[in-house]
């Protein structure tokens, strides 16, 4: 079942800024993460499912219902990302008044509000002022509001923005705790690491357009890269490999030849090891005459891939080595999928081969 | 709306602007209150003799005075109090939290303009009633006696006055900043100022022209409109048989009918329903 669900959703300003004909849904129970470098739309994006914007065209369904729809709410915690409360209340009056705000019964809010002063690490600060507490401190209240209604829906625009890596690391652990409990969270962030720890699936958006959405498997898609590095037993061994990319075109699409001598330079730690390893294989001996090994880059759409250009490379001859698949950071996988929309695939393909982007 | 109402009140009692307000108002009074001892005690052989029209005189010109300048402190606590209520709000943050909630832009609206109408009522009546107060103990008269319904009437047209500048300025503030919505109030509250004087003076010369002219910026903003009828209300119907003559400016030769009174409520009704609506339908 979708919780969210849009359709060529846009949302600009006399044409200019926001976002446009965003079309993605996100299921119950999913951590959904929306990434962007600033300015991307990641804040419009929010605004607009939560019913602040109105939407230029398209069409939008929270829980099955128009954008905005007020009994939706009741549904949603919200934490903004320019957070501010009122400064004369406490943090358990702030609380209370935002339960007052959801009209939820004075007893549930009682209830509701020790659990989340633990749940936000706020548990014995409830008394102070908010005037009296640091940034960080307010950034974890209004995770509180968010939180007091038990949400089925949390939206979290730039969560841990003011907080320190402890207060991150504990935020980031809420979210675990919150997604196994079956909540739905559509995450907007900058932080890629905070992203990639808690999210099953994302949206990238860049100049107000979404550049890839999917599931981790399938953002990797195009960035997955295997390294299969060869067992060289002739000079001529290079020769064929290039011939083979001539030949055919799947060859020459995905395969990138690193000879021996650009090893250092392109492959880094990974072709280190590969060297390393070399001299230490179980049931070889180095004589000198072996010519250095050849390491092939290969752009795989699934992690399964791997195994068939192994089969095809000892089809051909080949003696085969070592074998790696790199699943891409996000940090790889975000890059990846910007540069490919600021230059176009082929550019993206050419800096590729290059090793220029991984 | 029960919830922003009572988080509006909260939050104007709260306010520092309102501490430091309540502060001056306190030195006015007790500045004003001096003043009137000070030309009280000169007069007091008079007073002993019974009534007498430099009294009278005295009398109408520092509690016409006194009123003018508590009209204007609700006014300036009115524009100051509720400049920043909307766009000032969606700027700092603190709309969102709220408006994520169950909860509809014109219940927050609402609740907003009931919470400091109640805040602005209340202290425009306890600066009013406090004006009638010290002139009544300092002078040691009892002329400035005012038949009840009367003083109703007074008070309720006093306190009117800052809810309109209230409801003008919420619905300035649902499209501009803070400091948009203050320049343009600040400029209309000032030219109904000085729109009543001119009034006066056009009564005082026998210009219709200018006297007209006086009337034009009422129908802009009755708020002075309200001062003024205020006056008239009070120095026309005291218990003892006699009018006190208006001051010159501060007072109402010439005072405005009830039409204005019904004027300046629906005015007062059509601003908040421009301000429901621009707020309704903007982004925030």
């Amino acid at each position: 079942m979708n919780v969210i669900w849009t359709d060529q959703l846009s949302k600009t300003y006399r044409g200019h800024g926001g976002f446009r004909q965003a079309s993605f849904a996100v299921s119950k129970g999913q951590v959904f993460g929306c990434l962007g470098p600033n300015g991307a739309g990641k804040s419009t994006l929010v605004k607009t499912l939560l019913g602040f914007l109105r939407l230029t065209s398209g069409k939008g369904l929270v829980f099955g219902r128009p954008l905005g729809d007020k009994e939706t709410r009741r549904r949603i915690g919200y934490l903004p990302e320019l957070f501010r409360y009122h400064t004369w209340l406490t943090g358990e009056e702030l609380l209370r008044l935002h339960g007052q705000l959801h009209r939820m019964p004075e007893s549930q809010i009682r209830q509701r509000i020790p659990v989340v002063l633990e749940q936000i690490g706020m548990l014995g600060q409830e008394k102070k002022k908010i005037a009296s507490y640091s940034k960080g401190m307010q950034q974890r209240i209004g995770l509180g509001c968010a939180l007091i209604n038990d949400p089925e829906l949390l939206f979290l625009d730039e969560p841990t923005s003011a907080l320190d890596p402890i207060g991150r690391r504990q935020i980031r652990d809420l979210l675990v705790h919150l997604k196994a409990q079956g909540k739905t969270i559509f995450l907007n962030s900058h932080l890629l690491s905070e992203v990639e720890a808690v999210c099953d699936a994302l949206l990238i958006l860049n100049r107000g357009r979404i550049v890839v959405q999917g599931t981790w498997e399938q953002l990797q898609i195009g960035s997955l890269v295997g390294r299969i590095r060869l067992f060289c037993r002739e000079e001529t061994e290079l020769a064929r490999l290039r011939r083979l990319q001539r030949q055919k075109p799947e060859w020459r699409e995905a395969v990138t030849i690193i000879e021996p001598s650009q090893a250092g330079h392109h492959a880094g730690n990974t072709q280190t090891e590969f060297t390393q390893n070399r001299f230490t294989l179980p049931g070889f001996t180095q004589t000198g005459n072996t010519p250095p090994g050849i390491t092939l880059r290969i752009v795989l759409r699934t992690r399964e891939e791997i195994a068939d250009w192994v089969a095809r490379l000892v089809a051909e001859g080949f003696a085969i080595e070592e074998v790696q698949v790199e699943k891409p950071s996000l940090e790889e996988l975000f890059f990846h999928w910007i540069e490919e929309k600021e230059t176009g695939p082929e550019a993206k393909q050419h800096l590729s081969r290059h090793g220029e982007v991984g | 709306m029960n919830v922003i109402y009572r988080l509006t009140l909260s939050e104007g009692i709260h306010r520092r602007i309102f501490h430091l307000l309540l502060l001056m108002t306190g030195g006015f009074l007790l500045f004003y209150g001096y003043g009137l001892h000070l030309v009280y005690r000169e007069r007091g052989e008079m007073i002993l003799s019974g009534i007498n029209t430099g009294m009278i005189h005295d009398m109408s010109f520092f509690f016409t005075i006194g009123l003018f300048f508590a009209s204007f402190l609700t006014g300036i606590l009115a524009i100051l109090a509720s400049v920043g209520s909307i766009q000032g709000e969606i700027e700092s943050g603190l709309m969102y939290g709220i408006l994520s909630k169950p909860i509809s832009r014109l219940e927050v609206l609402f609740g907003k303009f009931l919470g400091n109408a109640t805040l602005f009522f209340l202290y425009g009546l306890a600066l009013f009633f406090s004006i009638i107060g010290l002139n009544r103990w300092l002078s040691g008269s009892t002329l400035l006696s005012f038949e009840t319904p009367y003083l109703i009437a007074a008070a309720l047209t006093f306190t009117l006055q800052p809810i309109i500048l209230l409801a003008v300025t919420l619905a300035l503030s649902t499209r501009l900043s803070p400091m948009g919505s203050g320049v343009v109030i600040m400029i209309l509250y000032g030219l109904s100022l000085i729109g009543g004087f001119i009034e006066q003076i056009g009564i005082e010369l026998e210009n219709p022209d200018v006297e007209r002219l006086g009337i034009l910026s009422s129908l802009i903003l009755p708020v002075d409109a309200m001062y003024r009828m205020t006056v008239s209300t009070l120095s026309n119907h005291l218990t003892v048989p006699i009018t006190i003559p208006s001051a010159p400016l501060f007072g109402s030769h010439h005072p405005p009918s009830l039409a204005m009174a019904v004027y300046a409520s629906l005015y007062m009704l059509v601003f908040l329903g421009i301000a429901a609506i621009s707020f309704r339908k903007r982004d925030v």
